[in-house]
């Protein structure tokens, strides 16, 4: 159990392919104003803000120094965390279950358009074993999908299915990325160029430019400004070994713990979760990480994607939204599935609103084909 | 005219500013990945761990087991014919291009005999070939001249001629 009630109340999102006309702290600025905006809350409402950014991608040491002001944080509680802004989230929600601070602010952000993503996971390699072979998550990614073709008998096909779902839900979705939450067939999927087999433009997701922010507040904050919240009721994390030929890569042994450890502490079942947001970085992690979760209805999470019950039309909808396949901005597009599993929760997701959500798991990862992976338990 | 008034292709606004960073490191491997290291280099031996709590043989090697707080300094040199576990046909050139190749090649898993877990190398043949290697199809090292010390020391894998035993 949760000690205390806390909530997501509000957010803003940003993301596009390039962005040439903003800079980094730009981006964060028009983001936070807007999810202020969005809200109805003042930056003195903010008792504490964590960020995510990354000091390689943007080439400054501790970037986030930058941004404190364009971030709202000048002379607040702030503090950063270099990975996804789903790790910023646990952070800011252990600091207000710590009982000191009422509303957290989390901003996410990167602009893969100043630092290209496979400079980015290549750094992510070590310098002795990984990086002179060239692995970089694209790569590396490729394999564990190859593992994964061989052990549940999916084909390029199955991956191809899962990208045109995405991507042409993402273009319902007014806050997919332009260019590439876009309708899409399976055919087409199957066409585009290839990155590394068996992934390729259309199965892998995008790195753009943007920032993703969102407001945790504790029960008496969202009671008194009478906000409309999405409760974190679970959560669970769970690190793998970082060298890949380690790992079981045919499964993700550390999605399946998070999944148990935060459905444990909402005390509730996998049969209870109406939908799920999974941070598919590729297609093949969207069926791997529901397997993971144990969220399926037929025989297999393979075979959900077979029979269509995974489409947002099906009784096991995954990535409503449109998943990061529909738009990805590193650091932050796992944070973006928190996000939208939030607005499904409170009714607030427009277009892609689903009928049935009360309760949902919102999934992201990081590191080389998922060596890390956090998951959260929300409910309306 | 004033002075600052300038044709238009001057003014056109600054919306990048172009840079690199090049900086010298020198990593420590340690000293089991540094012996490790080593042994490729001066002898062409392929040196694993064994791990003292769970018995797993670890490939390539590293000084702490990932499931338990011990040191894995138990060494063992593994012999015979590596063969591909998984292997994916790169075609887009990484960030981090290795040495001497240009897509497509492959990425691959690859097991050597007495090994638990895999070694994640270089595959070099045709196209052709490499779409056709299935999983568990015998490969073959192919040395670099001269070594120097890192995991290109094996420059990279080629699919076995042969077929039988190394």
């Amino acid at each position: 159990m949760i000690p205390a009630r806390i909530g997501i109340v509000g957010q803003a999102i940003r993301q596009e392919r390039e962005n040439l006309d903003l800079s980094i702290e730009d981006t964060v600025f028009l983001t936070v104003s807007q999810a202020l905006a969005n809200t109805g809350l003042a930056l003195d409402d903010i008792d504490t803000v964590v960020q995510a950014g990354d000091d390689v991608m943007d080439g400054i040491s501790i970037q986030h120094v930058y941004t404190v002001e364009p971030a709202g944080s000048f002379m607040k509680d702030e503090s950063k965390v270099e990975r996804d802004g789903a790790w910023a989230l646990h952070y800011g929600l252990i600091k207000l279950l710590s009982g000191k601070f009422r509303c957290c602010m989390i901003v996410a952000q990167s602009k893969a358009t100043q630092c290209s993503a496979s400079a980015m996971s290549g750094m992510g390699a070590d310098p002795f074993y990984l990086r002179p072979v060239g692995a970089d998550g694209d790569s590396i990614a490729a394999l564990q999908a190859q593992f994964f073709l061989q052990k549940s008998g999916a084909t390029a096909h199955d991956f191809a299915a899962v990208a045109a779902v995405n991507r042409s839900r993402g273009a319902l979705n007014p806050r997919s990325m332009a260019g590439e939450g876009v309708a899409m067939s399976v055919d087409q999927a199957l066409a585009a160029a290839p990155i590394a087999s068996p992934i390729n433009k259309a199965t892998a997701a995008r790195a753009g430019d943007g920032c993703t922010v969102l407001f945790l507040a504790t029960e008496e904050f969202i009671r008194e400004r009478k906000l409309n919240a999405a409760w974190i009721t679970g959560f669970g994390m769970s690190s793998d070994a970082y060298y890949p030929g380690y790992r079981d890569l045919t499964r993700a042994p550390s999605a399946e713990l998070a999944t148990a450890q935060a459905l444990r502490m909402a005390g509730t079942k996998i049969d209870s979760v109406d939908f799920v947001e999974i941070h598919e970085l590729y297609a093949h992690q969207q069926i791997l990480t529901a397997q993971a979760m144990g969220f399926k209805y037929g025989a297999s999470a393979l075979e959900d994607v077979r029979s269509g019950a995974t489409t947002a039309q099906g009784v096991r909808p995954i990535n409503p939204s449109g998943g990061a396949l529909s738009g990805h901005v590193i650091y932050a597009s796992g944070l973006g599935r928190i996000l939208e599993a939030s607005l499904q929760l409170r009714q607030e997701a427009g277009a892609v609103q689903l009928k049935q959500a009360h309760r949902a798991l919102a999934h992201a990862q990081a590191g080389l084909a998922m060596q890390a992976n956090i998951v959260y338990v929300l409910e309306a | 005219m004033s002075q600052d008034q300038e044709k238009p292709a001057e003014r056109r606004a600054i919306q990048v500013l172009p840079g690199e960073i090049d900086n010298d490191y020198i990593w420590n491997p340690g000293p089991v990945i540094g012996r490790f290291l080593t042994r490729l280099r001066d002898d062409r031996e392929i040196l694993a761990v064994r791990c003292p709590r769970t018995s797993r043989v670890f490939l390539p090697p590293q000084a702490w087991s990932p499931a338990a707080p011990v040191a894995m300094d138990r060494y063992l040199t593994l012999q015979g014919q590596p063969t591909l576990s998984a292997g994916t046909v790169v075609d887009r050139a990484p960030w981090n291009l290795p040495e001497g190749l240009k897509p497509p090649y492959m990425l691959a898993a690859i097991r050597f005999p007495g090994a638990d877990t895999d070694l994640i190398h270089l595959v070099v043949a045709s196209r052709a070939e490499l779409m056709a290697l299935q999983p568990g199809a015998a490969l073959q090292i192919r040395w670099k001249e001269p070594r120097s010390g890192t995991i290109r020391d094996i420059d990279f894998f080629t699919p076995a001629t042969t077929g039988g035993a190394a």
